[in-house]
């Protein structure tokens, strides 16, 4: 009787042990193609509150590669989507978001120019907060060899120069640090969902608008206003606006 | 109401209390088994020994169950203790048995239990069919009293632990599927934990898919075989398709087992960390190989056959709606149905000359069960249509061995129209879609632990904090290397005084004897020096004129002044006549006197 009791005890304090489950087994049950054990894991993973940005950037990378194996081109959409929204300058996710984009029913032409966010906006979503805030140093640390050189030299153009470069880089660096944080909270970030199942976009937010089109899982869209009655206003990848009332089928971006 | 309840339950308790100290036993059919329990109403019992079961084979037991009541009658407290002992059995014979007293020591007195007879069915003739070369050939393995788990260091024999296999027909056609089920046979009380492939099994002139077992684990059922009862579950399934005619023979296997053992040796530590007085018994177990009969597929085969065999259905449509010029294209053929799905390669089909046709991808969505492979099978052709016209995607022909007519089939698809209309894309945008369509999605990516210099980590603001200790040090040290630099003259005036004060003391030497040289040049040394040092101006500089000129200027006494060029002149004159030693002294004196006062006017703080 004893002995089962401590049995059941260390039973229990193995299968605790087992629940976390580890990045590793996570690539593991990819590697053995069980793609929706390592769905399941990749979930679970990102399930943890204390990860940063940084981290969980290549856990929604991972998770939306099992769900394009899965063929779930909507669900990766919406990972790879994730991932570049935390690290945009990530190769391989704009790569993969491409290629699975290729896959979806609804193929957009792109937009024939950026008319929609201003340029700065565009500048600071190319690189990450970490980017932004590693620049910003290293400006700061630049613009000390230059105030060094305006106290040392003795010709007067050479100091000229120099502290004219010193005040310069100090105001880049300033504006770099002010890009990392709004990117860091998201300041400048469109809200963007994915279609997850065939929903019809309409002209207006009105009950008699008249329907524009149908849109498939995995079309990948700005929510650019969402009004009280319900009606969001989506701005599709090809620079086009509809309106849509069905909130199920959109899955929206969590960063 | 409480009261109530309590005197019903005290009336319903009062007859165990009466039966105190009685060991009673008793047998009850439970579904083909007998539940043989022994109940004994009293506190402190030990040594309890079974009667012979000899009748019978213990599937588990004895099993030990103490309980205590405690009753409360009108504020008086009783206590009454009862423990049974639980065998489950299951008969060897159908028959009449009767069951000898157990006996139990009671506080040092031992108490017998009566004796009971009961009819038995014997519970053989469920599996006594099933007989096994295994179990047959080890008939005369060691009888061991399987009582619960089996005490440590007993032998696992061919008669406790055995696997076989059987296939789901052995005479088969070519290329048709044969399942093979590996089977284990655990005696009851063999504690088997754990089998393994010793290695995976190489299967000549088959073609082999593994079925994985329903959820990982291995489920297992009672069986009767002989007069023993044995845990039987599958541990392992293939589906074969043989690829060649004539015997084949499936290869013997081998499979590691884990069985666990009580071991009462151990202690206490041992039973903890070791998982409970037991022990692991490795033993291997081999699978004899058998042969399957492959019969060859009907002569003559039609000319284009395909290689399937099984039963399945085609069909084929365009994924795009519409087809423009320069739009990548594809158009699908299905294949669904059971057979060696994953054999069959895409067939070729005359897509018409204008286009652009690249290499079928095969799409694999078939699952493996006990009847073969089945499910679909997604050939994509793409396309890129160059020119506009109307043009027909002929259609095409998929012939298979039909195992349920025993003959060959031929499917058809439906040919497709297509209009292509003009389209609108470039050729470098096809090139790029069709690289894109070729491509697979990049590896995963290591998860990182997160970079401590990330925005809004420690290592991040560190580089910040680091930034400030360097804004002031750099202001620090180039203040300091300018003021440095700028201060050379105050420098030497610094010194001025310490600088005369050595050359003063040299001419003390002298003076005294200590030293050898010339006394009055050693003097207007110290004064010279003094003055160049004081007013930053070079020794071959130095003349009346210039000294006068540069002490009125620091606005030094003329009285001074005089009594300065008087000494430096007495000395240039005493160097070529020389004095007495008291002139010597005072000529001394005098320029320590005027270097003080000089000092003392121009630093009129440093007392």
């Amino acid at each position: 009787m004893r002995k089962s009791i401590l049995l059941i005890i260390i039973m229990s304090c193995f299968s605790l042990i087992s629940q976390a489950i580890t990045p590793t087994e996570a690539k593991q049950l990819y590697d053995q193609k069980n793609y929706t054990g390592a769905v399941a894991a990749y979930e679970q993973l990102l399930k943890d509150s204390t990860l940063t940005a940084a981290q969980q950037a290549p856990l929604y990378y991972n998770y939306a590669s099992c769900q394009y194996r899965l063929h779930n081109y909507a669900l990766a959409v919406w990972g790879y989507q994730s991932a570049l929204r935390i690290n945009p300058s990530d190769a391989d996710a704009a790569f993969n978001l491409q290629l699975t984009q290729s896959k979806l029913q609804d193929q957009f032409d792109e937009p024939s120019e950026i008319f929609f966010f201003s340029w700065t906006r565009a500048l600071i979503r190319h690189f990450s907060a970490t980017s932004w805030g590693i620049t910003a140093i290293t400006l700061l640390f630049l613009m000390l060899i230059f105030v060094t050189g305006f106290k040392l030299l003795s010709s007067i153009p050479m100091r000229k120069v120099c502290f004219a470069s010193s005040i310069a880089l100090f105001i880049v660096s300033i504006c770099c640090f002010i890009f990392a944080y709004a990117e860091a909270n998201h300041s400048f970030a469109e809200r963007q969902a994915v279609i997850m199942q065939p929903t019809k976009v309409y002209d207006a937010p009105t009950a008699s608008a008249k329907p524009l089109r149908e849109l498939h899982e995995g079309v990948l869209v700005d929510i650019t206003e969402v009004q009280s009655n319900g009606w969001k206003q989506l701005l599709l990848p090809d620079g086009s606006s509809c309106w849509s009332n069905n909130d199920a089928s959109l899955k929206d971006l969590r960063n | 109401m409480l009261r109530k309840i309590l005197i019903v339950l005290a009336v319903l308790l009062l007859p165990l209390q009466a039966w105190s100290q009685r060991f009673s036993a008793s047998i009850e059919d439970v579904g083909g088994y007998y539940r043989l329990s022994f109940t004994i109403n009293a506190s402190g019992v030990s040594g309890f020994t079974p009667p012979s079961l000899s009748a019978f084979e213990i599937l588990s037991g004895p099993s030990s169950y103490s309980s205590s009541n405690y009753q409360m009658i009108n504020g008086k407290t009783s206590h009454s203790e009862s423990t049974t002992y639980t065998y489950v059995l299951s008969a060897r014979k159908s028959g009449h048995v009767t069951i000898g007293p157990a006996s139990i020591s009671v506080n040092g007195r031992t108490i017998r239990s009566n004796s009971i007879s009961v009819n038995v069915q014997g519970g053989s003739s469920q599996g006594g069919n099933a007989s096994s070369h295994q179990s047959n050939r080890q008939a005369s393995a060691s009888q061991q009293a399987s009582n619960g788990v089996q005490q440590a260091g007993s032998p696992v024999t061919q008669r406790d632990l055995f696997i076989d296999v059987t296939p789901s027909r052995t005479r088969v056609k070519e290329q048709e599927a044969v399942l093979l089920t590996y089977r284990i046979h655990s005696r009851v009380g063999v504690g088997l934990s754990n089998t393994s492939l010793v290695q995976k099994p190489d299967f000549k002139g088959l073609i082999s898919q593994e079925i994985p077992l329903p959820g990982n684990q291995i489920q297992t059922n009672l069986e009767h075989r002989g007069n023993a009862t044995y845990r039987t579950g599958t541990i392992l399934q293939y589906v074969v398709f043989p690829q060649k005619s004539g015997n084949i023979v499936i290869p013997s296997i081998t499979f590691n087992c884990a069985v666990v053992q009580q071991d009462n040796t151990m202690d206490l530590a041992d039973l903890f960390f070791n998982g409970g007085g037991t022990m692991s018994v490795q033993v291997n177990r081999t699978v004899p190989q058998i042969t399957l009969h492959v019969d060859p597929l009907p002569s003559p085969r039609p000319a284009n056959f395909s290689g399937a065999v099984g039963k399945f259905s085609i069909s084929g449509k365009m994924l795009n709606p519409t087809v423009k010029t320069n739009d990548v294209a594809t158009y699908r053929i299905t294949l669904s149905g059971l057979g060696n799905l994953k054999l069959i390669t895409a067939p070729s089909i005359n897509f018409p000359k204008d286009f652009d046709t690249y290499d079928a991808k095969t799409n694999d969505n078939t699952k493996v069960s006990t009847n073969g492979l089945h499910g679909e099978l997604t050939f994509d052709y793409t396309f890129v249509p160059r020119n506009v016209g109307d043009y027909t995607i002929p259609s095409v022909s998929f012939v298979y061995f039909d195992t349920a007519t025993n003959s060959y089939q031929t499917l058809h698809t439906q040919p497709i129209h297509l209009h292509v209309a003009k389209g609108e894309r470039s050729n470098a945008d096809v090139d790029k879609q069709l690289a894109l369509l070729k491509s697979d999605i990049r590896p995963l990516h290591e998860t990182e632990t997160g970079s401590i210099f990330a925005w809004g980590e420690t290592g991040f603001w560190i580089l910040v904090a680091l930034w400030f200790i360097a804004v002031f040090a750099v202001w620090y040290f180039t203040n300091a290397w300018n003021l440095s630099r700028a201060d050379i003259v105050g420098r030497k005036q610094r010194n001025a005084g310490k600088q005369t004060m050595k050359r003063l003391r040299a001419a003390q030497g002298i003076l005294s004897g200590k030293a050898s040289g010339d006394f009055h040049a050693a003097v207007i040394n110290a004064l010279y020096g003094f003055i160049a040092d004081t007013f930053n101006i070079g020794q071959a500089d130095l003349n009346t004129e210039s000294i006068q000129a540069k002490l009125s200027e620091r606005g030094i006494d003329a009285a001074l002044t005089d009594r300065l060029l008087k000494l430096i002149e007495t000395c240039q004159y005493a160097q070529y006549a020389p004095g007495s030693s008291q002139d010597k002294q005072a000529t001394f004196d005098e320029a320590v006197s005027v270097i003080n006062s000089l000092t003392h006017e121009l630093h009129p703080s440093k007392k």
